[in-house]
């Protein structure tokens, strides 16, 4: 019935039309009319570009990966990024602090007897964050209010990423995806005088997208001297040129006051009480300031190949007071700097007819770390320095519907200058020039034999190099010893693992199966007090997964984690057959997320920890820490406020029954050293999100 | 008086009980078309001889799905979406007055709806205010 009326009034506008060509006014009659404003519009009809995926999908990959998104990480309410990742299979989290500081995440079984060195990489979109001289990561230094998601890649992938890749990859992204604008205000407050709060601005005007963050986290801690306060201002810019090339920068600036509550023996627990600062730590804190930048160039060229470019720089420094029993108090001031380019290009054409992708890339990472420390036995000095090459190739074809094969090597140089000095007296000083060259192949096929389901079977190599406090080491040498550079070589890692993966709508579950034999791995010796390469160490074990959506309200979880580790063969007799300490052999994650009318959520949450035997205690000669299950629990009330505004009102409760555990124990000559962890905390929290 | 006469058929035509009811809302003055093409109108049993205006949003539809391309840098960002962008079409069958009714949330995705609606030029010209949707969409690597 509309399409007569509708003709009326064009033609009326024809009629019009021609009148004004009658009355000559040629130049509105050579303009058509513009449409009335409140005419009916007319569809065309839909038009659809659809292209091939080139991001891989989770099923396709030759590996146990799990990705944790924002919406995720909120539905959780955890407070920092370790706590998130103690829920994940494969990783096992330790604590010295119970503050954000002194925290250590490892997967697959590294853990060095909780000592120096890590054997799990962690980039921050796409910056090596693991820091040259303990190759460890500040947890501290990132917060998770500016987190996107968070990628977890277990299992050796150095034939891409190079050092460190031995247990895994932690991939972090904080580059905000083009977007409408909004504005995240994020503010908490909870016991132990804990409180934070961040603002994050984000979003796209134009070819622009942009990101301004700042946000302070504080706390007593639960025990004493375990207090911790930090800052950090971030900002991107990315500039988007036409639609083949992007181009960004993003700076920050992170500095921290940290102190460090040290461990107690089970006589002074006793006596003063879990939460009681070690007597030999009474001024063990850190200051700690971090400036870093990098950049991005991302260009599509024609249209199967990409080409990425990000230079990083860092510098920090951290002034510190340790107390340590060997070495008394000891003052350390130490500069790092990092600096590098990692550029890769990705070529996607087919082979034969069969879909292909080929990477080649090449990286480049400077690292300088420069030490000043004083004890009670003097004054010693280190300057290090490292040059690491990497540049490698992988090719992934598909072979038919379903089968995709990958391929690849990556080889690696690196070049130290290792300088550490007494100035004595007597002067005594130590150079050693040490060059490394580690080849990381790698292979696998992956079968996607249903739509939801595949498998994969792989072979990896990892490897991680000496660090500098391992090769240089951070209180540097023995009292009274002359100093001495271990001349330890690179970790490196043979892996094969088989894993099947199911990822449907309502469940998803994942089964992987790992066997690695690790030659050199890295390890404080404690009978030989020095850093030293075992022979052989065989890490193996199983990791199991499943998460099912019950109801449309409601999700359950589990997971599970089996870590065998044991040492083979070891120059020291005392080490061989010795099982790896900070090693739960069995470890576990349950838990419900559950969503209610009125935007109410309740998410529950138990890990179970087993055993561990105590850090240095090879020979097992004191009793193991005892296991724990920690109940976390999260009430949130999430409602809209109006068209723009939504809001999250949140209280957490974490270790809800008030569990006594410990984050971390070690063993020193013959006495139990225990760190213990929070008991029963609570923090509420508020989050609004504004988009205009 | 010629310049008039096409002009008082159509409106003959769409007043009269034989209108072409099945047309779509957007209908074009024929005379007005057949002077897009430069071409006399031409008459067949007193109505202009032109295509309808259903094929006419069909001949549309096709020129943008021609014209659409999906942004390199949005695909490898595995960004997806559907955006509308509404439309006049200028006698010279240049769109005009092209703007963005439904945003997909990711502004490189409605740059690219935008600009296969002004690269899909010259297009079939219709009177009236168009609407077309435009998805985006990724399928699975095989």
């Amino acid at each position: 019935m509309t399409g007569p009326r509708r003709c009326t009034r064009a033609g009326a506008r024809a009629l019009l039309a021609l009148a004004l060509l009658a009355t000559g006014e040629r130049s509105a009659a050579q303009e058509p009319t513009p449409a009335d404003p409140g005419a009916p519009v007319v569809d065309v009809g839909e038009v659809v570009s659809t292209a091939t995926r080139t991001e891989r999908d989770l099923l396709e990959l030759p590996a146990n990966v799990s990705v944790v998104d924002r919406e995720e990480i909120d539905a959780s309410g955890v407070a920092t990024i370790p706590d998130l990742l103690r829920r994940q299979p494969g990783l096992f989290v330790t604590s010295t602090t119970t503050n954000p500081a002194g925290v250590q995440v490892e997967a697959r079984g590294f853990n060095n007897g909780g000592a120096l060195g890590s054997s799990l990489l962690v980039q921050i979109d796409g910056r090596r964050v693991n820091q040259a001289d303990t190759g460890n990561t500040d947890w501290a230094q990132i917060p998770l209010d500016r987190v996107q998601s968070i990628e977890i890649v277990r299992g050796p992938v150095s034939a891409v990423y190079g050092d460190n890749a031995v247990g895994g990859v932690i991939n972090i992204r904080t580059r905000p995806r083009e977007g409408p604008p909004e504005a995240v205000l994020r503010g908490r407050v909870g016991r132990y005088a804990t409180g934070g709060g961040s603002l994050t601005a984000s979003g796209t005007v134009g070819p622009v997208t942009g990101q301004l963050f700042v946000g302070g986290n504080t706390t007593d801690g639960y025990r004493k001297r375990s207090a911790f306060d930090g800052t950090e201002y971030n900002g991107s810019l990315e500039w988007t040129l036409g639609d083949r090339l992007r181009l960004g920068a993003q700076g920050g600036y992170i500095e921290d006051r940290r102190e460090f509550p040290g461990s107690l023996t089970q006589a002074e627990i006793d006596a003063l009480g879990r939460r009681a600062a070690s007597p030999r730590s009474e001024r063990d804190d850190a200051r700690v300031e971090n400036g870093h930048v990098q950049g991005w160039v991302e260009a599509v060229l024609g249209e199967s190949i990409q080409l990425r470019i990000q230079p990083a720089y860092r510098n920090q420094t951290d002034v510190a007071t340790i107390t340590s029993i060997a070495f008394g108090t000891t003052d350390i001031h130490t500069d790092k700097l990092s600096a590098g380019v990692d550029t890769q290009l990705q070529f996607d054409a087919p082979i034969a007819g069969r879909p292909s992708r080929f990477l080649a890339g090449f990286d480049f990472l400077h690292e300088t770390t420069d030490r000043n420390i004083t004890s009670g036995f003097g004054t010693s000095l280190s300057d290090n320095t490292r040059d690491v090459y990497g540049a490698y190739i992988q090719e992934e074809l598909s072979l038919s519907d379903g089968l995709l094969l990958t391929a690849g090597v990556r080889v690696d140089r690196a070049e130290y200058t290792l300088e550490i000095a007494d100035p004595g007296p007597p002067v005594d000083s130590a150079t050693a020039k040490p060059r490394f060259t580690v080849w990381s192949p790698r292979a696998a096929a992956t079968w996607q034999f249903l739509p939801d389901t595949s498998s994969y079977v792989s072979y990896a190599r990892g490897f991680r190099l000496p660090n500098f406090d391992e090769d240089a080491p951070l209180l540097g040498f023995p009292p009274g010893a002359p100093p001495t550079i271990p001349g330890l070589k690179p970790q490196v890692s043979d892996s094969v693992e088989v894993g099947i993966k199911h990822r449907g709508e309502r469940f998803n579950a994942a089964l992987a199966l790992y066997w690695m034999g690790v030659s050199n791995e890295i390890l404080f010796d404690p009978i030989t007090f020095s850093n030293a390469n075992l022979d052989t160490v065989r890490h193996q074990g199983i990791e199991a997964s499943a998460a099912f959506q019950v109801l449309d309200w409601l999700q359950v979880y589990a997971n599970y984690t089996l870590s065998d580790v044991k040492i083979l063969e070891s120059d020291n007799p005392a080490l061989d057959g010795a099982r790896m300490p900070m090693v739960p052999l069995n470890r576990g994650t349950v838990g419900f997320h559950a969503n209610f009318p009125y935007a109410l959520e309740i998410d529950a949450n138990l890990n179970v920890v087993g055993s561990r035997i105590l850090a240095n205690d090879f020979s097992e000669a004191l009793p193991r820490l005892d296991p724990y299950a920690v109940l976390d629990l999260l009430f949130a009330w999430r409602p809209k406020l109006g068209e723009h505004v939504e809001a999250a009102f949140t209280l957490a409760l974490r270790n809800a029954t008030g569990e006594e555990y410990d984050g971390f124990g070690a063993e020193f000559g013959g006495t139990a050293f225990f760190n213990p962890a929070a008991r029963r905390i609570w923090e509420a929290g508020i989050t609004l999100t504004v988009r205009p | 008086m010629k310049a008039l006469l096409p002009g008082l058929v159509l409106v003959l035509c769409c007043t009269a009980a034989t209108a072409p009811r099945a047309e779509p809302a957007a209908v074009f003055p024929p005379a007005q078309v057949a002077a897009n093409r430069g071409e006399p109108a031409r008459f067949v049993d007193g109505t202009p001889e032109s295509p309808s205006a259903a094929a006419r949003l069909r001949a549309i539809r096709k020129r943008i799905q021609a014209a659409l391309v999906y942004p390199p840098l949005a695909r490898s960002d595995a960004l997806e979406g559907s955006a509308r962008v509404r439309f006049d079409i200028g006698r010279d069958g240049i769109p005009r007055d092209v703007v963005l009714s439904h945003s997909s949330g990711r502004p490189s995705l409605d740059r690219a709806a935008l600009r296969a609606v002004d690269d899909a030029a010259p297009l079939p010209w219709v009177y009236g205010r168009l609407e077309v949707p435009v998805r985006f969409s990724l399928e699975p690597r095989q």
